[in-house]
């Protein structure tokens, strides 16, 4: 049995659904980019 | 009658209800666990500029959240903030200009109010922020320098997810 992928959820007003491929790879390559808050502590320390 | 007070069966006189500073344009409930939340057709011509209040919203992760507006896309978000974590004794500087910008440190129960000027006009849309939640607080600003007009906006966090809370989105008259 093949496994299920599960996407992450976007909601757009009461409309809830898994991404789109246009939107998992934009979403993957925001947090790619992103600093996480972590490193914006360490980096302020 | 005089605004602010009414009284029952007050006739509501024009000049009074024009003199309110604000409406409420939409109400959007947060589903559950999810990565981004939409909000359409809340900017219109009927209003320049919007308070939008985002409350009582569990998230997974202590992170930022991040605010793109609908129409005016591209890599065209600067922003800047400061941030406090409670248990520290310094804040923390924070800035940054992509394809969206930060508005808030969220923590395992947040809110967040978001100020947004001119989001629905064919002009650069400027926005400031405040933020609490569990662990943070959180001021901040920035602006889009797309002039492109945009009737909504997306909010997601840069890790985790979302589930439960609201988001208000209100009118400043004209």
């Amino acid at each position: 049995m093949a496994t299920e992928i599960k996407r992450p959820l976007v909601q757009i007003d009461d409309l809830i659904r898994e991404m789109t491929d246009e939107e998992l790879a934009a979403y993957e390559a925001e947090k790619a980019n992103a600093s996480p808050l972590s490193n914006s502590i360490s980096d302020a320390s | 009658m005089t605004f602010p007070v009414f009284a029952t069966g007050d006739v509501l006189n024009a000049s009074d209800l024009n003199a309110v500073s604000g409406w409420l344009v939409k109400t959007q409930t947060i589903g559950s666990a999810v990565s981004s939340v939409t909000v359409t057709s809340c900017f219109s011509a009927d209003y320049d500029n919007y308070r939008i209040v985002i409350a009582n919203v569990a998230a997974t992760n202590a992170d930022f959240l991040t605010f793109t507006l609908s129409g005016a896309t591209g890599t065209s978000y600067a922003w800047g903030a400061t941030f406090t974590q409670y248990t520290g004794t310094t804040s923390t500087t924070v800035s940054g200009g992509s394809t969206s910008a930060r508005v808030a440190v969220m923590g395992g129960k947040f809110q967040a109010a978001i100020e947004v000027g001119s989001p629905f006009l064919s002009a650069i849309t400027t926005f400031n922020s405040t933020s609490a939640s569990d662990g943070y607080s959180w001021q901040g600003g920035g602006y889009n320098s797309n002039t492109t007009s945009s009737t909504g906006f997306t909010i997601s966090p840069a890790a985790g997810t979302l589930t439960g809370g609201t988001i208000k989105v209100y009118g400043y008259r004209n």
